[in-house]
């Protein structure tokens, strides 16, 4: 199968499970046994709020319909107003998207050669010591959740030994780096571990394949042996890998967010569901989860380029 | 290190562990409450002024036990589903319940859980269920994945065959079979789930604000974190050791082991330093290769001119691979060479490999020497630039169209941009010939280049590797097909049990072999027998057959209006190239893939299409025997039970019956009884194939279908289950179905011969004047031993 073709049914793949997506976001948000906005309101039950809340969310009107006009003001990029500020949702989320994605980007930045690199160093000596600290440190540290860490690491550097900023409270990240020192470490922890052992563990296979000391007999050796025949091979489970390590990046930075009192989506997300506010909910899980798709599909992409035999739609 | 690793991990989860379970039986009444963050008590006092010291003993339980029951929550909905996805031979049940599963996958699973919290009532319950809904689309994927194969492989299908029990094939044989996959994933699952009840808990997702729960103290405490840091520090380092500890304990993915490396870096390429030698090009004196307890290779010494090709036969095990890696300087971790090797003046020892260049390889999947990644051109022309790094960019290019030229590859554009998955094997094994011809080679490893190929490409082979030592390259062809060996070699060196037991000329070992071995592995297929009496009433009709494969989506038809007709007693062979449909065809006929239309009659009776709805009579008179013998055996059960279960099933004998009648068809193939009460890994690939034999000779079937039976087996092997074959036809009657390639099994075996090229019958008749004269081009092809009349036909 070519690429363009498989790109073709990818792509159709990935739009239908955006639109499997929002059924469920909106299933799960609006179509709620019960009165939904007798739930929202929560607790203030007065009358009029209920009415309130009612008319702006069109509860009178049946499910599917409301549905669907959501569905066309989300293609027109209409993501509605919010029950709480009664702001355009679209502005709030411009507002915060700034810090969740400087925080992802710079994580991603950091952690793909960092990764890609111990798990090759891992790999030049099987059972060497390094080989044996790095996989010992990343098992261990694979399930640490992110809050603890978080928590530990501030309890130890920010105020026991006052090094680095506790919080970004305040703080412009841009214009004061430090304070995004912390959180890109406890974002970084987790993903760390599973890129560098899957590098290490296709880089041994590749060594070890038929294919590289084919190239070794015909006297290619070095790092282009390394790097062209192969490191190829062995990065395409790392590249999937790295498109739901993505996945965990929007989970951890919800975390990260809430201890490090970074004003981004996560925040956002959480006030959002503290305070019932279902368009902004809903806003917020279209927004991450087309992102997820589109991250997948890409990394599906590349995954078919660097292992053409693939060649099925999954 | 790796107990050291687990112990550790043990004495970590020790604490929190203990905390969990014992913490609260351990804790005292709660006491008044004091000031908020204050110094009281062991660990001081909490944000509302409650003792840190109680609350630890007390918090560790909720994170425990709704981590428990969310991941059992999830086994429970995830296996069953996973494994009715996997079973279920409807694709649209696969697809109903996969499709929503993989969408659910598509949701950051944190996102999905504030979701579903924000829209549930609060509570522990909840927490479990949302934490089970999310651990179980991975656990029904990893069931469906490990259940698939086995539920839709030849074990399951010779089980299906004799309508074995539902018990014996869905836990018995699916459930044996997963319950390691899944057992060794049950640790990263829990490890999962604890990780997201955590992190809810600190979110406070499913527990109320003021519970005792560590997690809910990290939150709730690090307003405090300057004055009281314990009241965080702890329960957050208690819940980190819960981490460590159970992923320290539970790993078992990870490779560990200080293997030392394969092979040592070989010595910089020098290309210039190659004179030419006079002498033998390869000579071997003494080689012998050992393990801690067994001898792989005992003392062979070769010598061989550039130009010759030396064969190497023996059977499968004899120690023709390691002693072809030895003359490259490999071994396998664990064995230790001595002797001397040497390679065009140059002595060949695991530290100093050939010249890198000088030995090319050509592996028996040659794919496997390809880099699946890259542009077969841009390979090409890697090697050529390597092996002349001052000249042009043009002259490279030249370099590579002449070598491909050699190897009779196009050297297009086109064809330079493909990729190695998308040429055909026998384009593939021309490359790495190309690679080893660009790179300079002087000797050309070859092993098993033709086994499980047609003899249409068999000469090609054989047309390929003269060439190669017209042109001065010395040739080292490993294999067991004595047609290719007869065709070009020029030295026989013949491998029994590592040793070499006859060593000669081409021409004077094939004439006169010394050895018993040797006769018997040259033994040219017994005589044909005289031609079995049988009737002319055709008892198995096949009339108007059609088959299609789904391929992805779309439909192909495999096989077209096939007629077909085999009379009582005869053995009818169905031949031709891989791919035409001679297998889809046989299990057509044995009810294993559904027709589209057409017609399968076994004595004027017809027979349904699909073999579960056959009655159990009719299953039993036709009877299949797999290609694989091994995949066809269910590997947690003894071969005697396996081979008793079509007597049992399909003719309602007793146990002690069906026992009896398999005992006594497994030593009529020749298998003693204290092999056969063994599971099938303890018996070598011909002992299989024989009790493949067996089995399906339990149920007396009247029809028996052979889908190339021997390929793959030494030729020792193969003549005696084919005078086996023979044997019992004869003595009880059978009427056979041979599917294969290969023309001594045809010869052998047939009275009439069908072939079949791209789904269709092309020629047909009986066997003894489609051997000798053919009329159709592929037939003689395919079916003639002179490869000057095999001109190859095209075939799309």
């Amino acid at each position: 199968m070519s690429l363009p073709r498989y790109a073709a049914g990818r792509s159709l793949l990935g739009l239908g499970q955006v639109a499997g997506i929002t059924a469920i976001v909106f299933v799960l948000t609006e179509a709620l046994p019960g009165d939904a906005a007798v739930v929202i309101a929560g607790d203030q039950p007065d009358p009029a709020r209920i009415a309130a809340i009612r008319a702006d969310l069109d509860l009178d009107r049946p499910a599917w319909q409301r549905y669907l006009d959501w569905l066309t003001d989300l293609l027109r990029g209409d993501l509605g107003v919010s029950l709480i500020s009664q702001r355009p949702i679209v502005d709030r989320l411009a507002d915060s998207a700034g810090a969740t994605l400087l925080l992802a980007a710079v994580t991603l930045l950091v952690l793909v050669p960092l990764a890609v690199a111990l798990g090759m160093l891992a790999a030049r000596r099987e059972g060497g010591r390094l080989d044996r600290t790095v996989s010992a440190v990343s098992v261990a540290l694979y399930a640490v959740p992110e809050f603890a860490l978080a928590i530990l690491l501030i309890a130890v550097f920010g105020v026991r030994l006052g090094w680095l900023p506790p919080t970004a409270f305040g703080a412009d990240l841009l214009a004061q780096p430090s304070v995004l020192v912390l959180p890109l470490l406890v974002l970084l922890a987790r993903p760390i571990c599973t890129i560098s052992r899957l590098t290490r563990a296709g880089m041994i296979d590749a060594l070890r394949g038929e294919h590289v000391r084919h190239a070794r007999r015909l006297g290619i050796t070095g790092s282009r042996l390394w790097l062209r025949h192969a490191l190829p091979g062995a990065l395409a489970p790392v590249v999937q890998q790295l498109a739901r390590t993505t996945d965990w990046l929007l989970g951890g930075v919800i975390v990260v967010e809430a201890v490090f009192v970074i004003p981004g989506l996560g925040t956002a997300l959480v006030d959002a569901v503290a305070t019932r506010d279902i368009p902004t909910v809903q806003a917020l899980c279209v927004l991450v989860a087309v992102t997820t798709v589109l991250v997948n599909l890409a990394a599906d992409l590349v995954a078919f380029r660097l292992a053409p035999r693939i060649g099925v739609v999954r | 290190m790796r107990r050291l690793r687990t112990l550790t991990g043990a004495a970590v989860l020790t604490v929190p562990l203990a905390l969990a379970v014992f913490g609260p039986m351990l804790a005292s009444e709660p006491g008044d409450r004091v000031f908020p963050f204050s110094g009281d008590g062991v660990l001081g006092t909490d944000f509302v002024g409650r003792d840190v010291g109680q609350q630890v003993l007390l918090g560790g339980r909720s994170v425990v036990l709704v981590a428990v029951g969310a991941t059992l929550l999830a086994y429970l909905i995830g296996v069953p589903a996973g494994l009715l996805a996997a079973s279920s031979r409807r694709r649209w049940v696969d697809e109903l319940l996969m499709r929503p599963l993989d969408l659910t996958l598509a949701v950051p699973s944190l996102l999905l859980l504030i979701l579903l919290a924000a829209t549930a009532p609060p509570g522990p319950l909840t927490l479990v269920g949302i934490v089970a809904l999310i651990g179980l689309p991975e656990i029904a994927r990893i069931t469906r994945a490990a259940a698939l194969p086995l539920a839709h492989g030849p074990a399951m299908e010779a089980m299906r065959l004799y309508r074995e029990t539902w018990w014996r094939r869905g836990p018995g044989y699916v459930g044996t079979g997963i319950r390691r996959v899944l057992l060794a994933d049950a640790g990263v699952r829990f490890i999962g789930a604890v990780y997201l009840v955590a992190t809810a808990s600190f979110l406070g997702i499913g527990v109320a604000p003021d519970a005792a729960d560590w997690a809910v103290m990290v939150d709730r405490n690090r307003t405090g974190l300057f004055l009281q840091p314990w009241a965080v520090a702890v329960p957050a380092a208690l819940i980190i050791c819960l981490a460590v500890g159970l992923n320290l304990v539970t790993d078992r993915m990870l490779i560990s082991g200080a293997v030392p490396s394969p092979s040592t870096p070989p010595a910089p390429a020098t290309t210039e330093d190659r004179e030419p030698v006079s002498g033998p090009l390869l000579h071997v004196q003494d080689l012998t290769a050992t393990t801690v307890d067994r001898t792989l290779v005992d003392g062979v010494s070769v010598s061989l001119q550039a130009g010759e090709i030396l064969a190497v036969i023996g059977a499968s095990g004899s120690g023709k691979t390691t002693t072809a890696r030895a003359l490259l300087g490999e071994v396998t971790p664990g064995v230790t060479l001595t002797g001397t090797v040497t390679l065009a003046g140059r002595p060949v020892t695991t530290a100093t490999p050939p010249v890198p260049g000088t030995a090319g390889y050509v592996p028996q999947q040659p794919a496997a020497a390809l880099h699946p990644v890259r542009r077969i051109g841009a390979v090409l022309h890697e090697i050529a630039r390597h092996h002349a790094p001052g000249d042009s960019r043009i002259a490279h290019r030249r370099a590579v169209t002449a070598v491909l030229d050699r190897v009779s590859l196009p050297a297009d554009r086109r064809f330079l941009r493909r990729f190695p998955h998308q040429l055909s094997g026998g384009q593939q094994q021309r490359l790495v010939i190309a690679h080893a011809l660009l790179a300079h080679a002087v000797l050309l490893i070859a092993d098993e280049p033709t086994t499980g190929q047609d003899a249409l490409t068999r000469n090609d082979v054989a047309r390929e590797l003269t060439k190669l030592a017209r042109e001065g390259i010395a040739v080292v062809l490993l294999s067991h097909d004595l047609h290719l060996v007869r065709a070009v070699a020029d030295q026989i060196l013949v491998l029994h049990r590592g040793a070499a037991v006859e060593h000669g000329r081409a021409a004077e070992v094939l004439a006169a072999p010394r050895q018993r071995h040797t006769r018997e592995l040259l033994a040219p297929p017994p005589a044909r027998p005289v031609a079995a009496v049988g009737e002319d009433r055709p008892l198995l009709r096949v009339t108007g057959l059609s088959a299609v494969h789904r391929d992805g989506g779309r439909r192909r038809e495999v096989i077209r209006e096939i007629d077909l007709a085999v009379a009582a007693g005869r053995c009818l062979a169905v031949v031709g190239r891989s791919g035409s449909g001679k297998t889809t065809l046989a299990r057509c006929v044995a009810g294993l893939h559904p027709a589209r239309t057409g017609q399968v009659a076994l004595d004027g009776h017809h027979l349904a299409a699909h073999l579960d709805s056959r009655q159990p009579h009719e299953l039993g008179a036709v009877q299949y025997v797999f290609q694989d013998a091994r995949a066809s055996f269910n590997p947690y059960r003894t071969v005697l039970d396996q081979t008793a279960g079509p007597a049992r099933r399909l003719r309602n004998a007793t146990p002690e019956q069906a026992r009896r009648t398999a005992l006594h068809l497994l030593e009529r193939v020749g298998l003693a009884e204290h092999t056969v009460t063994q599971r099938p890994d303890r018996l070598s690939g011909g002992e299989l194939h024989r009790a493949a034999l067996a089995r399906a000779l339990a149920s007396e079937p009247r029809v028996l279908i052979c889908d190339e039976t021997t390929a793959g087996l030494d030729s020792v092997t193969q003549h005696g289950i084919l005078t086996l074959l023979d044997d019992l036809r004869r003595s009880l009657a059978l009427t056979l179905i041979v599917i294969s390639h290969d023309r001594d099994v045809v010869a052998q075996l047939a009275d009439q011969i069908v072939v079949l090229d791209n789904g269709a019958v092309v020629d047909r008749g009986p066997a003894e004047l489609l051997l000798t004269h053919a009329h159709h081009p592929l037939t003689s092809a395919l079916l003639h031993t002179d490869p000057a009349t095999a001109a190859a036909p095209s075939n799309p």
